[in-house]
């Protein structure tokens, strides 16, 4: 029997694992492997949980009360709730510096993508062209997926951007905010879509809209912000367990991957890993290695895997992320309306801003607000916490947030490095990110157009309040091992595997040589499914 | 007075002031806990923040005055994170949820109207409290603290 060892839990890693499962090959994955809490009272639906959790402040606000936003704190409004902090705990010795750059890193049991909002958008041949294939190569493999997680979604307007691919769920119940949304665009779908270039539609998501063998479809508990009680939201860990029951998987857990060891034919041997807890080192021995650690994590092992066996200190080019921008919105005819607790918490809606360059697509997510934690927002007001709680309930359901998107390229300029660290058995992974040049204009002009598409919605946006994510905080890294049709260092085959060593593939971002405007994880997933299929 | 009864009767007016309703002892409990957890925040830093919360303590109309003007002229003040910490608790707990999200207008038109009424008061409580407030914390110095967030 063959076999590989994979390296991470990630969308990339499990995707991998299952399908290299299911092609005969045995699996042994090694992973930090942190474990998410189980849910409370599963049954519960948001409002339950205020009425019947003993202590619903710990649930909500945390034992610390760290999900408190105070004033004067630079955290973004919805940042992680205290029951997923699992997610970003780090493994103590491993150390970081940036610049330009504020990365997130996860070692749970299915890595950041325990964390997402369950985003599936494909990418389509303009979005592809970097790569050394087109979107009827990975066709096969979006549908493979889509099997597997469940993604819900329909054919509509987004179609021109978003690739139908089979597998798809019908869509979820819409909210009333959303609702009307949709109704207006539908109402003005001609000048929206010839005159604004803009184009609205349901959201896809990899969340269940009908039972998908033990998972349940979504029960609208309203509980998505604070983790789906019953596994209607994909998460990796999912996968992960499904592997488990195979006899051919091995997992090891508690272990993060510092390096590998080669010989002088380029053949990889072994890779070294200190526990999580402690550092101590352990050596596994491998016959063909998965790099599938996200590609900061897997740039580190390359990096340090060169420098411990050669002295060279080498700088990967090409470090990509999606710019974001908040741009909160009000509609005011939803004023004086109940927030709907009962219904899919985050975005439902999805919008398309055509470009000059198609691959230069903006995407953008459309949320209304509901079930979030909202102290913060009252905060932010210009008044005084009476009025602004009062203004508020008023509000509340009239309230939304889209998260515009922008495309990325790789640049000579954004890199991964690595630098002497503080413990010397250690290097420090160093980012570097420099925006491009005309990311201010490009962000004023998709601004502008935004504030005329939402006036046509009949929203309004509220001045001041639009805010530039810092680079990072997507967590969509791609870009610093791409792949290349023609043999160089450091980049991989069209097949995922490393013109630098033979039997090593690399299954996660890193490969990507382009970064679309929209969320990675799908085809993250897919590319890693046919990189299974190639081997 | 024991810190914990002073914490606990400022539970109760700053609830007073948020949503017009008495805390349960759940709310009062968890206010104690999280106002000695989240120290750094919610005690005083100099003699002027230590007046903020002390005005705000006095009388729900100075409450008022002393959350707004701290909005605009000392927003991490400690009584505003205090206010702030308060506001979680209470959309987190079902018994004091409800008045932060049931609308009392069925449409805009009654919003902005209501809206505007309260945007007179509040203004005219910002100008007193500017006029009671800003020499005091100009003579401590306070703004010049301003801008490092204390």
């Amino acid at each position: 029997m063959k076999r590989c060892t994979v390296i991470g839990s990630g969308p990339s890693g499990v995707q991998f694992a299952r399908a290299a499962l299911a092609r005969g090959y045995a699996v042994e994955m090694i992973d930090v492997g942190y474990a998410a809490p189980p849910p409370v009272l599963p049954e519960a639906t948001f409002e339950d949980l205020r009425a019947d959790l003993e202590d619903p402040g710990e649930y909500f606000l945390g034992a610390d009360f760290e999900g408190v936003l105070l004033p004067g704190r630079q955290e973004e409004f919805y940042g992680i709730p205290p029951g997923k902090d699992y997610a970003l705990r780090q493994v103590a010795w491993l150390e970081n510096g940036t610049r330009g750059f504020e990365p997130k890193f996860s070692f749970a049991q299915g890595g950041l993508a325990e964390l997402w909002t369950g985003g599936c958008y494909p990418f389509n041949d303009a979005e592809l062209s970097a790569y050394p294939f087109d979107y009827a190569g990975l066709a096969p493999y979006y549908a493979e997926v889509a099997g597997n997680i469940g993604i819900n979604g329909a054919t509509d307007d987004l179609a021109d951007f978003l690739p139908v691919h089979d597998g798809l769920q019908s869509p979820l119940r819409l909210d009333e905010h959303s609702t009307r949304l949709l109704s207006r665009y539908t109402s003005r779908r001609d000048y929206f879509r010839n005159r604004l270039g803009c184009h609205l539609g349901r959201a896809r998501q990899a969340v269940l809209s009908s039972d998908l063998g033990e998972r349940r479809a979504c029960s609208y508990s309203g509980r998505c912000i604070w983790g789906c009680p019953g596994g209607a939201i994909y998460v990796p860990s999912q996968t992960l367990d499904e592997c488990r029951q195979s006899p051919n998987f091995t997992y090891h857990s508690g272990y993060c991957v510092t390096h590998f060891s080669y010989d002088n034919d380029g053949r990889v041997t072994a890779v070294t890993a200190g526990r999580a807890d402690d550092g101590e080192v352990r050596e596994f021995p491998v016959d063909t290695l998965v790099l599938a650690c996200g590609t900061l994590g897997t740039s580190r092992i390359y990096l340090e895997s060169v420098y411990r066996q050669t002295g060279e200190t080498r700088v990967l080019p090409g470090l990509m992320d999606n710019r974001q921008l908040l741009v909160p919105f009000v509609n005011p005819g939803m004023i004086g309306r109940k927030y709907q607790a009962d219904s899919y918490q985050y975005n439902q809606l999805a919008m398309g801003l055509e470009t000059d360059l198609p691959a230069e697509y903006v995407h953008c997510l459309i949320t209304t607000l509901k079930t979030a934690t909202v102290h913060p927002v009252m905060d932010q007001f210009p008044l005084d916490l009476r009025t602004a709680v009062h203004m508020f309930r008023n509000m509340h359901a009239a309230l939304g947030v889209i998260n515009v998107n922008f495309h990325d390229a790789r640049r000579d300029d954004c890199t991964v490095s690595l630098e002497a660290g503080d413990d010397p058995r250690h290097s420090r992974l160093l980012m570097d990110y420099v925006p491009p040049g005309d990311e201010g204009r490009r962000i004023r002009a998709v601004m502008k157009r935004l504030k005329k598409v939402l006036r046509k919605l009949g929203c309004l946006v509220p001045p001041g309040m639009a805010h530039v994510r810092p680079m990072g905080a997507s967590v969509h890294y791609a870009g610093t091992l791409p792949m290349s049709a023609t043999p160089q260092p450091m980049t991989v085959s069209p097949d995922c595997r490393s013109h630098d060593f033979h039997n090593l593939y690399i299954a996660d971002g890193a490969t990507f040589p382009f970064l679309p405007a929209k969320n990675i994880t799908f085809t993250l997933m897919a590319n890693a499914c046919r990189v299974a299929a190639s081997m | 007075m024991t810190d914990q009864v002073a914490l606990a009767s400022e539970c109760r007016k700053f609830t007073r002031y948020l949503i017009d309703s008495d805390p349960d002892a759940y709310v009062c409990d968890r206010y104690s806990i999280a106002v000695q957890k989240l120290q750094h925040a919610c005690t005083p830093r100099h003699a002027f923040d230590r007046l903020l919360l002390a005005l705000a303590r006095l009388h729900p109309l100075l409450t008022q005055a002393v959350d707004v003007y701290a909005r605009f002229f000392l927003h991490a003040s400690a009584v505003r994170s205090r206010l702030v910490l308060l506001l979680a608790i209470l959309e987190s707990h079902a018994a004091t949820a409800a008045p932060l999200e049931q609308p009392d207008y069925a449409g805009p038109a009654g919003f902005f109207a209501g809206m505007a009424w309260r945007s007179l008061l509040l203004a005219i409580i910002l100008l007193f409290a500017i006029l009671l407030l800003l020499p005091v914390q100009l003579l401590s110095g306070g703004l010049a603290r301003r801008g490092a967030g204390v």
